[in-house]
């Protein structure tokens, strides 16, 4: 929990507890002072009603008695009682109830036997002996007690006997009705209460009226209320009545046996009262809120007035933290918190200006600073000036010394004071970079000689190497030539072969007719055999018939002979023929054979060539190729030349360089000249 | 014996004369010449169904329609095909019903041969390969041996009866 809750809660809580008990003890005593004011009031209201009504009970037996002890009544009624004679007794009845209060008189005789009624003065002779009050009347008692009747039911009723020269001759009933407009408004005039009388709990006069305007007559009381009154005890207390929120006091009506039969009541309207009361409540919870707002807001501005400092304080620590060290608080409050904030604001002064300050101007390279610690126990000022002389040390005094000497080509210098951590580091680090130098130095000037050395070796190598190659491209050459008069002697030669196929073709067409030829002089030789053979059957023929003929045959036998003979020879020339024709078609399939074999050894001699030509094709190719790669291998010779030339030239420069270094190892500055080989300085020097 | 060869003599004797000579399966045969009507060369034969095998069918010659016999088949000898030099002699034989002319067809026909009673030996009983009843003898001219053939014994009576009906 932040202190401005803290804060803004104490307050709250207090004022509110504060108000809560303050508020309700007002509302309390509020409602306790009007309460006890209706109560007085109703209270006195009840007082007087009873008061009231004690009187007319004295009232109506005063005016009872009197018409009881009126001697021109007794008489009247003695008379009557003997006579049966109304008349006296009428008379001086109603003389006597114009002037007495009420009106109501009853006389009876000695059993109760109505003889005169002042308000109907002709119905007489009824028994009114069982009312509770004649009872008690008749047995020779006054009695003044309230009574209900069904023509009057909330009334005052008083018996008086009559007594007649000793004796007990009637009674005198009075009555007052108490149920009348003009009672109750009297009542209420004089109370300054709602009255009501009530016969049991039912409403027989009020002056209450309803919403209508009329009197609220016939209803009834509340249940729980007209409880209480009847078992004899007095309500006081809050009640509804026509609607109407009232302060009532119902008190009990007991008529002659003391039975409660009816109640009276008085009421005040209290609901005025009671809004005011709700007013009064409403307003103190009102003022109560308001109290607890306030609080709220005081609380709030205290609070905060605390929790904002305190939270740009913190908020400065964090700035500072994070090295931000341009805020400021400038808070212009006078307590406490004002103090804190203008030592933080003191405080970041300080590290700002002094602290900060001091390492600014050591980064920047200025050690010549002096820091004065503010006593023995500033340790931040202390810190400071031991690591500007740890600085002034290093790079000053030692270190500066060495890194001078070494920028002015002495390496013989080195570090020697003691140093911590990494500047120890440094220490070794430096002079290991020295001493790396001196040996390097001294190392580069001996390789200097062994490379000028070796790069003249090597550009007489290469000279070698371009000789030969000279050599090597001029038999290329040759051999392109040479390649190229044996293309053309092979074209020479493809040509003569195809000649000769040609020839060969005509020679196989030639050899074709010539068996032609020989088929066709076999069909002849085949004819003249057949002719032959006939010609020697013919002959045969002959010579049977001759043998037939015998002796005139024998010349005909000779004919047939020499026929024979001549077919014989014709036989004989085919034959020599046919074998002829045989030997020379066997001499042309030999042709022909001869013919193929020649063509398959030119075909032979004809691929053969192609395949020459090709070789020749290749090596034509591969010796071009093999001149551009003696170009290309010229002109790396030439560069590897000049690469050659610049090593060498370098290297001489790099000796002069290192000469002008004083060693740790001895040669001092311009010592010992590199020795190139004359020659090679010469050549670089022409080139 | 003595007299069987003089008889053979006298016989031989007979024989002389002129004679047709024609070769047939490497052997040399001769026929009478009287007995020979015509040689012609090979020409188209019509074979006939039901023949004995040994006719190899009929030919027209000249409107006369001949029957020709394979001597070949006949002496029941290997059989060759026709060439170039075969032929046909037509021979006159006697048959029931009188002359009739047959064909013997024959490998080659040489030539027609005095030949001498002196040079004709008779028919011997073996070393041959027909049956010497057709042999009418042995006849030696120009170095060789040439066998005479009896050609009305070549066909029995049967079987020349069978024949002149095909004719």
């Amino acid at each position: 929990m932040s202190i401005r809750i803290k804060i803004i809660l104490s307050i709250v809580v207090t004022t509110l507890l504060t108000a809560l008990v303050l508020g309700l003890l007002s509302i309390s005593s509020v409602k306790s002072l009007t309460l006890s004011a209706e109560q007085k009031f109703i209270t006195e209201s009840n007082s007087t009603l009873q008061g009231y009504m004690k009187d007319m009970e004295s009232g109506i037996e005063r005016s009872t008695s009197r018409v009881a002890n009126d001697p021109d009544v007794v008489t009247g009624l003695a008379e009557y009682l003997k006579t049966g004679d109304r008349k006296k007794l009428k008379e001086a009845v109603l003389t006597i109830a114009r002037y007495s209060e009420g009106n109501l008189v009853t006389v009876t005789d000695a059993s109760g036997i109505v003889a005169m009624r002042s308000h109907q003065p002709e119905k007489f002779g009824d028994n009114n002996s069982g009312f509770p009050h004649m009872r008690i009347a008749l047995a020779g008692q006054t009695i003044v007690a309230h009574e209900s009747t069904p023509t009057v039911p909330v009334g005052l009723r008083c018996g008086v006997p009559i007594v007649y020269e000793g004796k007990r001759i009637g009674v005198v009933s009075g009555g007052l009705n108490l149920g009348t407009e003009e009672f109750v408004d009297k009542m209420k005039s004089f109370t300054g209460a709602e009255v009501t009388m009530f016969l049991d709990d039912t409403r027989i006069m009020t002056t209450v009226k309803k919403a209508d305007g009329q009197r609220n007559i016939g209803s009834t009381a509340a249940e729980s209320i007209y409880k209480q009154v009847a078992s004899g005890k007095d309500y006081m207390g809050t009640a509804t009545v026509s609607g109407t929120h009232m302060y009532t006091y119902y008190s009990p009506i007991r008529d002659a046996a003391n039975k409660v039969i009816g109640m009276t009541f008085v009421g005040m309207d209290i609901t005025e009262t009671q809004t005011h009361l709700k007013n009064s409540i409403t307003f103190i919870l009102v003022v109560m809120v308001l109290f607890c707002a306030a609080a709220v807001l005081i609380g709030l501005y205290i609070a905060n007035g605390i929790a904002r400092p305190m939270k740009a304080t913190v908020n400065m620590i964090h700035e500072m933290k994070n090295g931000h060290l341009n805020t400021r608080l400038r808070l212009k409050l006078n307590d406490e918190v004002g103090v804190m904030a203008r030592a933080m604001d003191e405080f970041a002064d300080d590290l700002q200006n002094v602290v900060v300050r001091a390492m600014k101007r050591i980064s920047v390279g200025d050690l010549e600073m002096m820091i004065e610690p503010k006593d023995d126990r500033d340790e931040v000022s202390d810190a400071l000036k031991n690591t500007v002389k740890a600085l002034r040390k290093l790079i000053i005094d030692d270190g500066g010394r060495v890194l001078n000497a070494t920028a002015n080509k002495d390496l013989t210098q080195r570090l020697k004071r003691d140093y911590s951590g990494a500047f120890d580091k440094m220490k070794i680090d430096i002079n290991t970079v020295v001493n790396n130098l001196d040996e390097a130095n001294g190392q580069i000037s001996v390789n200097a000689r062994n490379l000028a050395e070796g790069t003249s070796t090597q550009a007489s190598s290469l000279e070698e190497v371009s000789a030969s190659l000279e050599e090597m491209s001029s038999m290329t050459k040759l051999n392109a030539d040479n390649s190229n008069e044996a293309k053309r002697l092979a074209t020479e030669a493809r040509a003569a072969a195809d000649e000769g196929d040609a020839s060969m073709k005509r020679m196989a067409e030639a050899i074709n007719h010539i068996k032609k030829s020989a088929d066709n002089t076999a069909k002849i030789v085949k004819s003249i055999n057949d002719i032959a053979f006939q010609t020697n059957l013919l002959a045969l023929n002959a010579a049977v018939e001759a043998a037939r003929a015998g002796d005139a045959g024998k010349g005909f036998a000779v004919v047939a002979g020499e026929v024979r003979n001549l077919a014989m020879r014709s036989a004989e020339a085919a034959k020599n023929t046919a074998n002829m024709i045989e030997e020379s078609v066997k001499n042309a399939d030999d042709g022909v054979r001869i013919t193929e074999e020649v063509a398959k050894t030119l075909g032979l001699i004809v691929s053969r060539i192609i395949k020459v030509g090709d070789l020749i094709v290749e090596i034509a190719t591969a010796s071009s190729e093999q001149a551009q790669g003696i170009e290309q291998v010229n002109s790396a010779i030439a560069q590897m030349n000049n690469v050659t030339q610049t090593l060498s030239r370098q290297a001489s420069e790099l000796a002069d360089m290192v000469s002008a270094f004083k060693l740790s190892g001895g040669g001092g500055r311009g010592g010992q000249m590199l020795a190139l080989p004359d020659k090679r300085r010469q050549q670089l020097a022409l080139n | 014996m003595a007299e069987k060869v003089e008889k053979t003599d006298n016989a031989a004797a007979n024989l002389a004369g002129k004679y047709l000579t024609f070769k047939l399966a490497n052997e040399e045969y001769g026929l009478e010449i009287l007995k020979v009507r015509e040689i012609i060369g090979m020409m188209a034969i019509t074979s006939l169904p039901r023949t004995p095998s040994f006719v190899r069918g009929v030919i027209n010659l000249r409107g006369k329609v001949i029957p020709v016999i394979d001597l070949r088949k006949k002496f029941e000898l290997a059989g060759a095909d026709d060439t170039d030099l075969t032929c046909i002699i037509v021979v006159d034989v006697t048959a029931s019903g009188g002359k009739i002319q047959i064909g013997i067809l024959v490998d080659s026909v040489s030539e027609v041969l005095d030949i001498h009673g002196s040079d004709i030996e008779g028919a011997p009983s073996f070393g041959t390969n027909i049956d010497t009843a057709f042999i009418l003898g042995m006849a030696k001219a120009k170095g060789s041996v040439k066998i005479l053939l009896n050609i009305e014994k070549v066909l029995s009576s049967a079987e020349l009866e069978s024949v002149a009906n095909v004719a």
